[in-house]
């Protein structure tokens, strides 16, 4: 056994898409140890409460990461509505839930993609991207952004979604459904990828549940847990709602449990827009809520569960806003799985796990 | 036109964005908008590097490694600023761990504005960048040239 | 499952013997938090089972007392409880992964215990409205004693002309094509918005 050495990774790394720094103790090719650091985007956004009202802080709040934007302006909004007890109109959390599993589908084909480049798969990686853009395209025409949104204000949503424009997100849905099976048969398939995925970074379910790990990372150990089967909103109308499992708990069931979510988030948007409710899109919110009121939400974003909490001080401002995100909730799984592998694995392990850095430091 | 201004090698990096101007910056590069079709090419290394991307505000913690990548990357460089944070701390502007736009910890060429930043923008913004690394070869060569002459 | 929240108080003093026994009845740790208060911290502690999600609150933690950790149980708390020290100055002992006050680096030290000029101007305001309503309550709670009749009388015509015109505007309004419409009550909107500050 060769040296214990202390190899430093990031913050700018070209595997990386984000600045995320890690030293990593290695014994030869193999991680012993694993020590996170972050506070390179950290921004004290949450302090911002004090100087935005409650009205303008959710522009704040959908800012604190471009991929997960719609998720945090929701459960944002929903925590608000929750301290000040707002009635959200019917149709306004359907279309709150459409845009949002479209997120959904756009973070998971951003990241499968990201997946890909890892493994060095660059025309998969490209493939990905591409139907990712007519997603962004759907977002667009309906909201005007293409990643930060801007459609939820606390009591409903900004804009409708007219009929015409429903069926149009159905039609482009069912477009990407076909290309989306050849990419994923090519995933799931090709064997250079299962060699490079089968077995490695192993979280056992046990050790998931042992380390509160959330959303799909948990799930591809048998985690069955999953926000949206809380029934919350308008996921409280579907007919059906399973998380999606994989028992094996290493790189290759993280990957397919994403895929199968894409499928899934298409499913979820088509049976909503057969049922959508006609009626307002929003209520008007008046007054602050109320000094020493406190209000919690939970909300499955496309990498776990988040945790948001708000407390009033009787004026506009609140007196504290507070995200505890899935990834910050998930470094200690990571920490885990990094442990024991290959030095050359570490980039694929550390993706598997979707890290979103920026909404971890906020 | 330079050679290097022919197809222009871009570096990423991501100071303390919030991931939309990032996906942006990707989104330039893939199918859809296509920025290779210019030749525009991403490496992960400062020295292959023509322009330097950065998105996001500096903070005290990523300043330096902002500096570093920017004194790594061989003259004629360009920096482009990317997304309204970058150019001036945007909606974080006044947040206790923000000092201000990329132009606090480097001299920006360009700025592109945006929240996030279109690929529209970003293209338009690359393509200006690249004049201005064509002026800098210019000076430089120049700067040789009389140098040459001096002697 | 369904989803519920309960916020329980909780001593600072059977935390750790609380979170082993959560460990031990199979709750999942959601997450820590710290609230600043003018003398020290709220703690918020929450754990997750079968769709509820109760939040244990340590109300009024002096800054200067030792807070144990619990990430010897939920080693997931370690993210938390480092930020907590870096962010709110709270100490916090055994930490699993202690990052001694370098999980972030900040400009100044406990950038979240600062009372900004913001905030403190909104309590103010706060503080004000709640004494306003208050000395209203009071006021109107007399009045109906006092004078009930005479009050309401004086009142009344006031009222009347204002609802009578707002029903007259509503009427033309809904003769409008509802977009020029929609324009009106916009520009009426912010006149009182205005006329209110």
């Amino acid at each position: 056994m060769g040296k214990a050495t202390v190899i430093p990774f990031g913050p700018q790394h070209p595997v990386l898409p984000e600045p995320l720094h890690l030293d990593l103790v290695v014994q030869d090719e193999t991680v012993i140890d694993c020590l996170p650091q972050i506070g390179f985007i950290h921004r004290g956004l949450e302090k911002l409460v004090e100087k935005r009202d409650y009205n303008q802080f959710i522009y704040v709040a959908e800012r604190i990461c471009g991929i997960c934007a719609m998720g945090h302006s929701l459960g944002y909004a929903e925590t608000v509505e929750e301290l000040m007890g707002v009635e959200v109109p019917k149709r306004a959390e359907y279309l709150r839930v459409i845009w949002h599993e479209l997120s959904r589908i756009h973070s998971h084909l951003l990241w499968l993609g990201l997946a890909a480049d890892a493994f060095g798969f660059e025309s998969l990686f490209m493939h990905c991207w591409r139907l990712r853009e007519r997603v962004l395209d759907l977002f667009e025409k309906t909201t005007g952004g293409r990643v930060i949104l801007s459609v939820v204000k606390v009591g409903g949503v900004v804009r409708d979604i007219d009929g015409a424009m429903l069926r149009e997100i159905v039609a482009v849905l069912e477009g990407l459904e076909a290309e989306y099976a050849t990419i994923v048969s090519t995933l799931l398939t090709d064997a250079s990828i299962k060699n490079r995925t089968v077995g490695v970074g192993v979280i056992s379910h046990e050790e998931a549940l042992d380390l509160s790990m959330v959303g799909p990372f948990a799930r591809a150990s048998a985690v069955n847990y999953d926000c949206r089967m809380l029934g919350r909103g308008a996921y409280g109308d579907l007919s059906d709602f399973q998380p999606i499992l994989d028992t094996q708990g290493d790189c290759y069931a993280r990957i397919k449990v994403r895929c199968s979510e894409v499928l899934q988030s298409i499913a979820i948007i088509k049976e909503l827009v057969a049922k959508i409710p006609t009626g307002d899109i929003a209520v008007d919110v008046k007054g602050s809520p109320a000094d020493g009121s406190q209000a919690s939400n939970v909300l499955e974003q496309p990498r776990g569960e988040c945790y948001y909490y708000a407390r009033g001080n009787g004026s506009k401002n609140l007196e504290r806003m507070r995200m505890r995100t899935p990834t910050s909730q998930n470094l200690a799984g990571m920490v885990a799985a990094l442990k024991g592998c290959d030095l050359a694995d570490v980039n694929m392990i550390i993706l598997t796990i979707d890290p979103c850095v920026s909404c971890t430091e906020r | 036109m330079g050679y290097a201004s022919r197809s222009p090698w871009v570096i990423h990096y991501d100071g303390s964005s919030c991931n939309g101007c990032d996906i942006e910056v990707l989104a330039t590069l893939c199918p859809g908008f296509d920025g290779e079709r210019f030749g525009v090419v991403n490496t992960g290394n400062p020295k292959h590097a023509d322009i330097f991307l950065v998105t996001g505000s500096v903070n005290e913690q990523n300043i330096d490694v902002v500096r570093q990548i920017y004194d790594q990357m061989v003259e004629p460089k360009v920096v482009v600023a990317c997304g309204i944070c970058a150019c001036s701390g945007g909606v974080f502007h006044d947040c206790y761990n923000v000092i201000g736009g990329v132009d606090q910890a480097i001299p920006v060429d360009v700025y592109a504005p945006g929240c996030a930043v279109r690929p529209e923008t970003l293209i338009d913004a690359i393509v200006a960048g690249v004049k201005v690394l064509d002026e800098k070869e210019a000076a430089l060569k120049e700067q040789k040239r009389a140098a040459k002459k001096e002697r | 499952m369904e989803f519920t929240q309960v916020f329980e108080p909780l001593a600072l003093d059977s935390l750790h013997d609380f979170a082993l026994s959560r460990k031990e009845d199979g709750w999942r740790y959601v997450q820590t938090l710290a609230v600043n208060k003018d003398d020290g911290v709220d703690l918020v502690y929450s754990f997750m089972k079968n769709g509820a999600l109760v939040n244990s609150v340590i109300s009024d933690v002096p800054r200067d007392a030792e807070v144990p950790s619990i990430s010897d149980a939920f080693l997931a708390a370690f993210v938390f409880e480092n930020e907590i020290h870096d962010l709110f100055g709270v100490r916090i002992t055994d930490i699993a992964i202690d990052f001694e006050g370098n999980f972030y680096r900040v400009s100044e030290e406990y950038p979240m215990t600062i009372i900004s000029p913001e905030q403190l101007a909104a309590r103010e305001k706060a503080a004000k409205i709640a004494a306003a309503k208050a000395a209203k309550e009071r006021a109107a709670a007399n009045a109906a004693e006092a004078s009930a009749e005479a009050a309401a009388e004086a009142e009344k015509p006031s009222e009347d002309e204002e609802a009578r015109k707002a029903a007259e505007l509503e009427a033309k309004l809904a003769a409008m094509d509802p977009e020029k419409a929609a324009k009106v009550r916009a520009a009426m909107e912010a006149r009182a918005k205005k006329g209110g500050e």
